[in-house]
């Protein structure tokens, strides 16, 4: 029945971002045509371009044009590159989603360590330092913390690479099979390949995911401390059960909420990400997205939407299903 | 179950209240950061914009306290101008969303109707777009200008407080001060206005704290990616953003001193925020 219901939001949700997407074009001033095609535009593509989207119809006929054309892959073609949007959109995915994936490991992981950690030890130095991080992290922008790493780490330690994309200069791209080039280069056998990927997306996923964790280790903190004063933990002590057990307890009860809020961190992953792939020049769909706007290349701006808020509603339903199956009380809602 | 808690006006417990210890760092940094911003300019003998060609790239010294950038202004001159902007961006964007979400949160919270689910559905597809990217698209197709990111900035507020202020005012229509007055013979209006939000908004006022630094740093974040505010008006991102491609030969104060005033700023709301909802608990 949840899933069922679920799943049936999707369709309204994914309805919703075309509706967005759509009106997004006619926010534009002046004429839709004439903006997009940019500095190079010529009479005979403007009106190419105007039949096309049926500028000259009704809007909910321009908007059904445009839908269907969505829903064949067709999202326009960038007028700075002279490519068809979807296809460097998908071209450029892996680099993001390796970006955002570990990002977003780091920022778990952590943040559920620290999260533990406090509830459990309300004194000493190190909850204190761990209490001003969860407090203060949240205030840095990301984008000027990677800048100061790369001042750090490249230019006066020498230990992180330049930041200008996944790989250095001279190493070749691993065979494409997952898109990930940790992944990739395993698969291939080319571990210099897989150090070289490692030593890059250190900075920025290091980065991305201290920044985030603190969002992850207070819910942390919040449900470890409501869990604990639940009765079954009372009485596991009572019973005089190892501390160690008491904790995995707690732990693993407090898991489902930070499940939940993997949605939420991943859509501000992506955004961050648009700043650190400028910041890395990363060559991901953020970069991209960041060149759309600087040229007012407004089918892939417009096409960096669609793909970013669409993957973003796929995230939530994934989340939701895994809150599902380890939680059998969300099913009876 | 009785309810004590009578008071319905918001300025009267705020009077009565010490200041906790903890709290009143936020506060300090905010007045010293704030009083920065706006008296700091007068007193700093550079333009914050004049082009000085003969002293370009230089570092931190004591006629240049945070050193020039590529084109040889004072670097903390902009940093100072850039306060003001920045602070005028955030609390009109943020100040702004409140005000139009109140009426919708009232609604929202007070009326039970069919829209009611309608309007929430719709808060909810908002918020769950991530929120730097549908800034970032926004002000792409509106055009980099100080008004459309106040703007942007502001329609994203809306959400967040619109929800916030439902629920404050959800958990106050039943209260017991609310039915006396409803049985003194006010009308729904004269109630919602009177008696319920300016209760409800006491945690409005605490979230709008912390979300005036979101706002710093999302208006940041857009001028970095050269949709907000445009170089070379002294805005922190922005400046930020002029100091980026430096930051790899090693000319590391342009970018680093407007980052550090952006934290600094940020961290200060932040705290103001975290203490604001902490006296409000304590009255619960």
């Amino acid at each position: 029945m949840f899933l069922a219901r679920r799943l049936g939001a999707l369709v309204p949700q994914l309805l919703a971002v075309s509706v967005f997407t759509f009106v997004l074009m006619r926010l534009l001033p002046g004429n839709p045509a004439d903006v997009i095609l940019g500095p190079a535009r010529t009479e005979a593509g403007i009106a190419a371009l105007t039949s096309k989207m049926g500028l000259d119809k009704p809007m909910v006929e321009q908007y059904l044009i445009y839908l269907g054309n969505v829903l064949r892959g067709d999202l326009g073609t960038s007028w700075f590159s002279g490519e068809p949007v979807l296809d460097e959109l998908l071209r450029r995915a892996p680099a993001t989603l390796e970006l955002v994936t570990y990002s977003l490991f780091v920022a778990i992981t952590v943040g559920v360590f620290i999260g533990t950690l406090t509830a459990f030890r309300k004194r000493g130095v190190l909850a204190g330092v761990f209490d001003w991080y969860i407090r203060v992290a949240g205030s840095f922008p990301d984008f000027w913390i990677g800048l100061i790493a790369v001042y750090v780490f490249y230019f006066v330690l020498g230990l992180a690479p330049a930041p200008m994309g996944r790989l250095g200069i001279v190493a070749l791209t691993p065979p494409a099979i997952t898109g990930f080039f940790t992944i990739d280069s395993l698969l291939a056998g080319e571990f210099a390949t897989f150090a070289e990927a490692i030593r890059h997306l250190a900075l920025p996923v290091l980065t991305l995911g201290l920044i985030l964790a603190p969002m992850v280790g207070k819910v942390t903190r919040a449900t470890v401390l409501d869990v604990l004063s639940m009765d079954f933990i009372h009485y596991a002590r009572a019973a005089g059960l190892r501390r160690r057990t008491v904790v995995w307890y707690a732990v693993s009860n407090a898991l489902p909420p930070v499940i939940t809020l993997i949605g939420i961190l991943f859509a501000y992953l992506l955004g961050g990400t648009v700043l650190m792939e400028k910041v890395f020049s990363w060559g991901g769909v953020g970069q991209y997205a960041v060149q759309a706007v600087v040229n007012a290349d407004f089918l892939a701006v417009q096409g960096f939407v669609l793909v970013a808020a669409t993957f973003t509603m796929l995230v939530y339903l994934a989340v939701d299903l895994l809150h599902m199956a380890i939680d059998p009380r969300v099913s009876h809602y | 179950m009785v309810d004590i808690s009578i008071s319905s006006s918001t300025g009267r417990l705020l009077v009565h209240r010490r200041l906790p210890r903890r709290g009143t760092l936020g506060f300090i940094m905010l007045g010293f950061l704030v009083l920065a911003s706006l008296l700091g300019p007068l007193a700093v003998p550079f333009d914050p914009e004049r082009a000085s060609l003969l002293e370009i790239m230089q570092p931190p010294d004591f006629t240049h306290w945070f050193g020039t950038n590529s084109y040889g202004a004072d670097i903390f001159a902009r940093v100072l101008h850039a306060g003001r902007l920045d602070l005028l961006i955030a609390v009109v964007s943020v100040g702004g969303g409140l005000l139009v979400a109140m009426p919708i949160g009232a609604l929202l919270g007070y009326s039970r109707g069919w829209w009611n689910a309608l309007v929430m559905r719709a808060l909810d597809f908002v918020q769950s777009f991530p929120p730097f990217i549908l800034a970032m698209a926004l002000a792409a197709v509106a055009g980099a200008s100080v008004l459309n990111v106040i703007l942007i900035i502001g329609f994203l507020n809306v959400p967040i407080f619109a929800r916030l202020i439902r629920s404050e005012v959800l958990s106050y229509r039943e209260r017991a001060f609310v039915e006396a007055a409803r049985c003194a013979g006010n009308s729904d209006l004269r109630l919602v206005i009177r008696h319920i939000l300016p209760n409800a908004m006491s945690a409005a006022v605490a979230q709008a704290s912390v979300n005036i630094g979101w706002a710093l740093i999302l208006t940041a974040g857009l001028s970095f990616v050269g949709a907000g505010v445009e170089p070379p008006t002294p805005e922190w991102g922005a400046m930020i953003s002029e100091g980026a491609e430096y930051i790899i030969t090693g000319e590391w104060w342009i970018a680093t001193f407007p980052g550090l005033a952006l934290c600094l700023t940020v961290l200060s709301f932040a705290l103001v925020g975290e203490t604001l909802s902490s006296w409000l608990d304590v009255r619960r």
